[in-house]
């Protein structure tokens, strides 16, 4: 039953509603009119403010956007190229063009992709610019090639390009890319799963994550890899970065059915440790285990593939 | 015939022989494609790209991710002949996978290879802008090239015409035509994402491209008119290949169908159309899409399973028009929440529905609607808002 003092309440919190909460809804509402993502919805606070109006470096000014993108419209700005991005759990992007004045054909151009997490920005960086390593002032993790410079840090992705062939002074582009690197709060680093792998003879830069369909396969998600050298044996190491014991077993079973199926099982892993090694027909020989609720695995032929698994199972490298 | 993407007049004949012995696997003579089998009787059809003359597998691949090398290894191996990229995809890694691997699949000659470039433009003024010059074009191209490994690339195409001025650009016809006359290109497009009925037709006013890439599906508003334009090219000769045939692939798991098969028929049953190539990821879509050469031919049982999907997609897609905020008392952002929910539900990805939710608390200083007794929005699209909302108020509740 709803009681006097009840009734008071509600007509007060009523008052108060119409009186602060509505007026301050419509004038945010105002205010964010002018950063609506392009297939409508409101860009993120934190991306927003990672570009702001006045920003000029090394002469360089915004003289378009910034434009917003949300997954529904990627398409409409990098086409079938937005496919990966949705791939790695893409969320937003802010676009801005910058130039010393409006006419100039030297423009550069400034991308940041929210990607969600450190994981998808990570993977989606190492996919495009590959292992060459370049460090931004920060210590961002980067590429700088050709007047293109792109890193990640944090759960953003960014790239900044000028136009092609550009007379413009390329040092723009990395001045472009501190000023957002500094924006981006906290301090850099690489994805924690890294922690699982071996250090000794890896190789710098190799890392990788496959959000889905590592090895071409739908089961395997969300797999770190990383490339290391032995002696004169190159090898790759892989690891689904959550553990997950189902998940891990149906991926592992599967994996077993499709090699079998392509007639290229070659039998179960000796020294006490459970898992098969094969021949991928697209990816050669591969040792696969589940340590810990994660699919771990080697491609190519390490003399000591068993005891790699094990170690890695161990924390013991 | 072996399992390669060519074949030689003996293996033709044998093998046309092999289908029509098996008669009504596939209406053969119905189109004018070419039917071979595969060593395993995976059957393979091919069709003319217009005048170009190359015969293309009728499911071709668009290779815009470079991270599964494998499965462009196996399409090769089962048969599939035409491959497209360009030169921005995954900042020029595609092109190079795709050239590091048909070397290593045993040689270009079995292949047809097509990319584009894609000069700088003006979305909003549908122009190209000052950084879109001949010169460019070719020194991406030759880039391109190079990644490829390749003396040539079999199509062309200027990437993204997106309005009809766009479609006869002086500095990229003069590209086009140099690299054709150096070999470096045997043939050229345009490819087309957006107002493709008028772009279609505004290049049949000169006599100039070979192959138009165009975006076509079964969910396009304009579908009708870019099928009658798309017949008009064909008389004209250009070749036709479709791409984002599937719709948006979205994550159809809780259908309790695959409908990306009968997608893919729906575009092949046009004959005006060469091929399509979608894009593929996996081994599962690579032979889900291979087999639809088999039959390609829509079934009343697929022609259901698309009207399915068809209000699947109305039903989840939130087209981003922003009605609802205005008819929201308190204008909350609802596409946002319509986000959520679609990471929740189609995506079924828990935290990045509430980490969205999180931010849009963040923002509008609220959690999920909790104003109104019932909900007075009604979404142009037929989207239960009201639904969605308390489905999210029962996860952030739960969370």
């Amino acid at each position: 039953m709803v009681t006097r003092t009840l009734k008071i309440k509600w007509f007060l919190a009523s008052l108060f509603s119409a009186a602060f909460i509505f007026p301050f809804n419509a004038i945010y509402a105002g205010e964010q009119e002018k950063s609506f993502l392009m297939g409508g919805g409101f860009p993120s606070q934190e991306l927003v403010s990672l570009f702001q109006k006045g920003d000029q470096i090394l002469d360089f000014r915004k003289i378009e956007g910034p434009t917003y993108y949300s997954p529904e419209n990627l398409f409409d700005y990098i086409n079938g190229g937005a496919e990966l991005f949705l791939a790695y759990g893409f969320l937003e992007l802010l676009v801005v063009e910058l130039a010393e004045d409006r006419d100039r054909a030297d423009r550069a151009t400034l991308e940041i992709y929210n990607m969600g997490t450190l994981g998808n920005a990570f993977g989606v960086f190492k996919t495009e610019a590959g292992n060459k390593v370049y460090r931004l002032p920060g210590g961002s993790e980067g590429r700088l090639e050709n007047g293109f410079l792109q890193f990640y840090k944090g759960k953003f992705y960014v790239k900044v390009f000028l136009s092609p062939q550009p007379q413009a002074d390329p040092r723009v582009v990395e001045e472009i890319g501190k000023t957002i690197e500094a924006r981006i709060k906290g301090s850099f680093s690489q994805p924690a799963f890294f922690a699982l792998f071996p250090v000794r003879y890896r190789i710098e830069g190799s890392e990788k994550y496959t959000s889905k369909d590592f090895l071409g396969q739908s089961f395997f998600k969300g797999i770190a890899s990383a490339d290391y050298k032995q002696g004169g044996k190159a090898y790759t190491i892989f690891i689904s970065v959550k553990p997950h014991r189902e998940e891990a077993e149906k991926a592992f079973q599967k994996y077993r059915e499709y090699l079998i199926s392509e007639k290229v099982f070659q039998g179960e892993l000796k020294g006490g440790i459970r898992g098969f090694i094969s021949k991928d027909p697209y990816y050669g020989q591969c040792s696969i285990s589940i340590i810990g609720g994660r699919i771990v695995g080697i491609l190519g032929t390490p003399e000591n593939a068993v005891s790699i698994l094990k170690s890695i199972g161990e924390g013991k490298w | 015939m072996s399992n390669k993407a060519y074949c030689t007049r003996r293996e033709f004949i044998k093998n046309s022989a092999r289908v029509l012995a098996i008669g009504g696997v596939v209406p053969l003579l119905e189109r004018s494609s070419l039917v071979l089998l595969s060593k395993k009787d995976d059957v393979i059809t091919y069709r003319t790209l217009g005048r170009t003359g190359l015969k293309v597998t009728m499911v071709s691949f668009g290779v815009m991710r470079a991270d599964n090398p494998g499965l462009i290894s196996k399409a090769i191996r089962m048969g599939i002949n035409h491959f497209d990229t360009a030169n921005t995809y995954q900042e020029g890694n595609s092109e190079k996978m795709l050239g590091e691997l048909i070397k290593k699949e045993g040689g270009r000659d079995r292949v047809i290879v097509a990319t584009k470039v894609a000069l700088p433009r003006d979305k909003k003024a549908g122009t190209f802008t000052a950084g879109a010059t001949k010169a460019n074009f070719i020194k991406m191209f030759e880039e391109g090239l190079q990644r490829l490994q390749m003396d040539y690339v079999d199509i062309l195409y200027v990437h993204s015409i997106i309005s009809p001025e766009m479609v006869f650009y002086e500095p990229a016809l003069e590209a086009l035509t140099q690299l054709k006359k150096e070999g470096k290109a045997r043939f050229s497009g345009i490819s087309v994402h957006e107002r493709e009925d008028k772009i279609i037709q505004e290049t049949l006013k000169r006599d100039f491209y070979d192959v138009i890439l165009t975006s076509y599906n079964f969910k396009k508003k304009n579908r009708g008119d870019i099928k009658k334009a798309i017949a008009l090219a064909f008389q004209k000769g250009i070749g036709i290949v479709a791409m984002k045939t599937q719709a948006g692939g979205y994550d159809v798991s809780s259908l309790e169908i695959t409908p990306f098969q009968a997608c893919l028929k729906w575009v092949l049953n046009d004959d005006h159309i060469a091929c399509a190539i979608p894009g593929m990821t996996n081994v599962d879509q690579l032979e889900e899409n291979f087999a639809v050469m088999k039959h390609w031919m829509l079934s009343s049982q697929e022609m259901k399973q698309l009207s399915s999907y068809s209000k699947f997609l109305d039903g989840n897609y939130c087209h981003g028009c922003q009605e609802c905020v205005e008819r929201c008392p308190h204008h909350l952002d609802i596409p946002e929440y319509m986000r959520s929910h679609m990471y929740l539900v189609g995506y079924k990805d828990k935290d990045r529905a509430l980490g969205l939710l999180r931010e849009v608390a963040c923002y509008s200083q609220a959690d999920v609607c909790e104003y109104c007794n019932t909900c007075v929005v009604r979404c142009p699209h037929g989207i239960d808002i009201e639904g969605r909302m308390n489905r999210l108020r029962l996860l952030q509740a739960f969370s």
